[in-house]
């Protein structure tokens, strides 16, 4: 774990140095709004005053509080999301519900296959994306399907995949996020979108295409960590399951040909000449199955007995999904993008138990995060986490009371220029290239370019506004006079405080502090009233006195400071 | 061009301060004219097919070729001959409409120009994967069979050059959004996959930049270093570096910048970041390592076979090599005809891949995962127009696990060439950078 940032606390441990959060509360009940707010700053898209008292009024003591607040989460069915939905519906989207055979119709094959509108289907999952992430109540099931997503990636604006993209989202992950992991991998593996990624959709006897296989292995379960590399059978250690601890070429090379025929309605010349195979659904097609025995991880496939054709792949998924390797890789994965990137492997290690356990249970994926969750590397403020570029902008609308209905062709303001500069920070939603999905540790995208792009991104989102003069999409201004109607609380000092404690909370280091008051009163004494109220939403030209130069753009430029504080970029 | 041209102001510069960490970086001094050189690592990743691209042309290889290749196979036709048995892909010296016997460009030209080198049977022989993501690693790390290798072959290298030009900005870019692993771990090393829009420009106009006739007046973006200074988690020193980049790379004005010798850089990411690096170069910033990704080498499925002459004729790879062969060759120019002279002469350009392509192609016109590859190298001080290394063979009894190109060459021994022969790194600091190297052996790709 990495010596974390500085910052003045007030259970700062001996000897730990100067850091945000002391990530140890020794006595819970001595802040236990810090833990409020910590908890859901790691698990949701950025915690609200709103949430952290909701957090608070679940229970007597952290724990409880802790585990109550888990429960309800992972039991995201019971959570009425329909002012979320209501929002979604409103923005006016084309393809969200389309299915795959619609999407196909329109976007593929019918007069919506040029652009834009062939992109509709990935642009609009990506302005729902937004929608959900700020507004949802069902915070952590949406955290989860940015994991899912990360952990099952296609490169979303590919132009094979753009039209079909939808159906990726809507049905292979979102169903699946606190579900279960086997039901997940088949509604993936059958995903036209995926089927084209990584090419199983052309795999067929007589000349295998690994890619699909290679990567089922390596990425999506049982991880490279277990890869015995070449291309023969040979010696892999057989585990008491009686599978093969690891996975060597040999087994990519047959499980591809298990996979040989899971494939697309695309109208393929050798497919049977009828409109009902070019639907752009998966469909087994046996003429494209290589027969014969296979070897997957130290066992035949099929078994002696069994029958082979379709059930080939069903059975190396159901191999694959308990195993151990598994469980581990992604327990690890799960703990990683939770806890810290380096997570503590006792909670790997009993996470991965129950993953195992329950690998059959329609709520396994829920269980383990409950199990994660409630931990005590949770419950004593263990590790730490940076935002991602995706997760700073959603926490500046969700604590800045956005109002926002993303679109991504109509215009360029607000949301033309707010997609470019979010795309520029490398991290735009489903375009990551590799099959990998976006990195999961900080190192990766703490560069210079990614964090340089970030503040780019948050230097602008403050400014955005409805064009016409319309609505600011953060409502800075507002929030401020409502929070501090009386124009004597508008000194430089307050605004920054007031501010502070909702985008950070406490913590901030005194030397940041006071540069943010610096700029905000510019020449005015620290205990002089600031004019907010003078021709907003800009203000005006001065020239002799900066503190009276358009003094309410300054205030979102403060804001936007606040944004780009270290202590806002940890989660 | 001179420095001055390019540079507004060194304020900023100044206020940056010392930084703790690696002595590599001195951010208040201007470029020296030390004439260091340069060393660019360009990485083709997703594995290119370099039987695809250095393809045998006539004698015994081309007879294993035509028995083994299957439907990748490309007719003599449609190649571009550089030797009595090798050719180039077509794109690497035309684009799709030029007939293969046009006047050469790009790649072609280069290599009849004795400037551009191939190296057969490069890649890791100690070690195999056919992982992408592990293989890359192992590589970018320079420690094959290690992915936990704490810093990157690079970073190794800038730790043991013992005498650095002093650095406007960075001795070491990273041209990606992401760290690249090759420069993993060293904190002062610059990673912008936009020079151009890598700028805070987004406050509104009346504080965003100094205004100069406003006393007292500061715009925004200055402050971004205040806010984060001290501190010393690893995300508070990315920070300041970040923001320490922002405040330099402000100063270059990389929008207006005019090739020389009519250059001209593809509009694409690797094009702009060949024209920004040319550009750094060329300003005396202090620039002595850099990384560059070109992607898209993943051809598992429609990989294509040219079919030059035929400017409607769609070819996925070729237009990826024609990619590379223009970015190349337009950064090549610019250096190369500079107003100072032949910058080329003080700057080598590795190409490279984690890992060949099976021989044979798969049914869906792709190919998979392999081993052995080509490796290329570019520089005015290259051995160039001649073939490195030993073609590993297509024969049965050649190919490694009856299916892929063997290696024969370590890809270490030719960035270790590089480093000793052109960067003058001591031979004996070689262990530093590539610790499991079993010695030093020269192919003697790079001119002492």
């Amino acid at each position: 774990m990495d010596q974390l940032a500085g910052g003045t606390s007030a259970a700062i441990p001996a000897g730990d140095g100067d850091r945000i959060f002391s990530d140890r509360f020794d006595d819970l009940t001595q802040d236990a709004e810090a833990f409020a707010r910590r908890i859901l700053e790691r698990f949701t898209y950025g915690a609200r005053p709103e949430d952290i008292s909701h957090f608070m009024s679940l229970g007597s003591n952290p724990a409880q509080r802790l585990s109550n607040w888990a429960s309800a989460q992972l039991d995201w069915q019971s959570i009425d999301d329909s002012a979320c939905q209501a929002r979604i519906d409103a923005a006016g989207f084309q393809t969200l519900d389309k299915s795959i055979t619609q999407l196909w119709a329109d976007h593929v094959r019918g007069s919506q296959s040029n652009w834009p509108d062939r992109y509709f289907p990935v642009a609009e999952t990506d302005g729902a994306r937004i929608i959900r992430a700020v507004y949802s109540r069902r915070q952590l099931r949406e955290m989860l399907i940015e994991f899912w997503h990360d952990h099952f990636n296609v490169a979303g604006w590919n132009f094979s995949i753009a039209p079909v993209f939808v159906q990726h989202d809507r049905d292979a992950i979102r169903p699946y996020a606190l579900g279960n992991f086997r039901q997940m991998l088949e509604a993936v593996a059958k995903s036209t979108a995926m089927l084209y990624y990584l090419d199983n959709r052309a795999n067929r006897a007589g000349g295998y295409n690994e890619n699909w296989a290679r990567e089922l292995m390596e990425l999506h379960t049982l991880g490279v960590d277990v890869y015995y590399p070449g291309a023969f059978h040979g010696a892999i250690p057989i585990g008491e399951d009686g599978l093969a601890v690891g996975y060597s070429d040999a087994d990519v090379y047959d499980v591809a040909r298990c996979f040989t025929g899971w494939t697309v309605r695309n109208g393929h010349w050798q497919f049977p000449q009828s409109p009902d195979y070019d639907t752009g659904e998966f469909f087994y097609f046996s003429g494209w199955h290589e027969g014969g025995q296979k070897y997957v991880l130290g066992q035949f496939v099929p078994m002696p007995g069994q029958p082979g054709g379709q059930n080939e792949a069903q059975t190396v998924m159901d191999r694959l999904s308990q195993h151990q390797a598994t469980a581990r890789h992604i327990c690890r994965k799960l703990c990683r993008r939770f806890i810290d990137d380096e997570p503590p492997e006792s909670l790997v290690e009993s996470a991965a138990a129950i993953w195992r356990e329950q690998w059959q249970a329609p709520d396994q994926i829920a269980q383990v995060m409950a199990h994660i969750i409630t931990s005590d590397a949770v419950l004593q403020g263990q590790g730490s986490k940076v935002r991602r570029p995706f997760e700073l902008m959603a926490a500046c609308m969700r604590k800045t009371g956005a109002e926002i209905e993303p679109s991504h062709y109509d215009g360029w303001q607000p949301y033309g220029e707010m997609f470019n500069r979010f795309q520029q920070t490398g991290h735009g939603s489903f375009r990551w290239p590799a099959p990998d999905g976006y990195p999961d540790t900080a190192a990766r995208w703490t560069s210079a370019s990614v964090l340089g792009q970030s503040w780019r991104l948050l230097s602008r989102l403050p400014e955005l506004r409805l064009p016409q003069d319309g609505p600011f999409l953060l409502r800075i201004h507002d929030l401020t006079l409502q929070a501090l109607p009386d124009p004597a609380q508008h000194t430089a000092a307050n605004l920054v405080d007031w501010w502070l404690q909702r985008l950070v909370g406490s913590g901030v280091l005194p030397q940041r502090r006071q540069e943010l008051i610096d700029f905000l009163r510019q020449n005015a004494a620290a205990d002089d009233t600031l004019n907010l109220a003078s021709n907003p939403p800009y203000g005006n030209w001065s020239t002799g006195n900066m503190s009276a130069h358009y003094t309410p753009v300054r205030l979102r430029a403060m804001v936007s400071m606040i944004m780009m504080l270290p202590e806002f970029h940890r989660r | 061009m001179k420095r001055r041209t390019f540079i507004k102001s060194c304020c900023a510069a100044a206020a940056a301060g010392a930084l703790p960490g690696a002595a590599w970086v001195n951010p208040l001094l201007a470029g020296t004219g030390s004439d260091h050189e340069v060393l660019i690592y360009l990485y083709l990743r997703g594995g290119i097919d370099g039987l695809h691209l250095v393809v045998p042309y006539a004698g015994p290889e081309r007879v294993a070729y035509e028995s083994r290749r299957g439907n990748m196979l490309i007719p003599e036709s449609r190649l571009r001959p550089i030797s009595s048995h090798w050719a180039l892909h077509p794109r690497a010296g035309g684009g799709p409409g030029d007939p293969v016997s046009s006047t050469p460009r790009w790649l072609q030209r280069l290599w009849l120009e004795n400037r551009l080198a191939i190296i057969q049977g490069a890649g890791m022989p100690t070690h195999l994967s056919r992982s992408h993501f592990d293989a890359q690693a192992w590589m970018d790390l320079g420690t094959p069979g290690n992915k936990t290798t704490s810093q990157g072959w690079l970073t190794r290298y800038l730790q043991q050059a013992g005498s650095l030009p002093s650095a406007l900005l960075s001795n070491a870019f990273g041209f990606a959004s992401t760290q690249p692993l090759a420069l993993m771990g060293a904190d002062q090393a610059f990673t912008v996959s936009n020079a151009q829009e890598f700028r805070v420009d987004g406050f509104h106009w009346s504080w965003q930049s100094t205004n100069p006739d406003l006393a007292g007046h500061e715009g925004a973006h200055h402050r971004i270093q205040n806010l984060w200074q001290s501190g010393n988690s690893s995300l508070e020193q990315a920070g300041r570096l970040a923001a320490e980049a922002l405040a330099e790379m402000r100063n270059m004005n990389f929008a207006d910048y005019e090739p020389d010798g009519g250059a001209q850089y593809p509009n694409s990411a690797l094009g702009t970041q060949m024209r920004n690096l040319a550009q750094l170069i060329k300003s005396d910033t202090g620039v002595v390592v850099a990384t560059l990704d070109y992607g898209g080498w993943d051809t598992h499925q429609g990989q294509g076979i040219p079919d030059p002459g035929n400017p409607s004729h769609f070819d996925y790879y070729g237009n990826l090599v024609q990619g590379l062969s223009e970015a190349v060759d337009a950064f090549y120019t610019d250096l190369s005809q500079s107003m100072q002279g032949n910058l080329m002469n003080r700057v080598s350009i590795v190409m490279l891949s984690e890992f060949g392509r099976n021989v044979t192609g798969n049914q869906s016109n792709g190919t998979d995962h392999g081993y052995g590859n080509v490796m290329l190298a570019l520089g005015g001080r290259v051995n160039g127009g001649q073939f490195h290394g030993e073609f590993p063979g297509l024969d049965k009894g050649s190919l490694f696990e009856n299916q892929d190109l063997h290696t024969t060459v370590d890809y270490r021994q030719v960035l270790a060439e590089a480093l000793v022969r052109r960067l003058g790194l001591p031979e004996a600091a070689l262990e530093q950078v590539f610790p499991t190297l079993d010695g030093y052996a020269p192919l003697d790709v790079f001119q002492s």
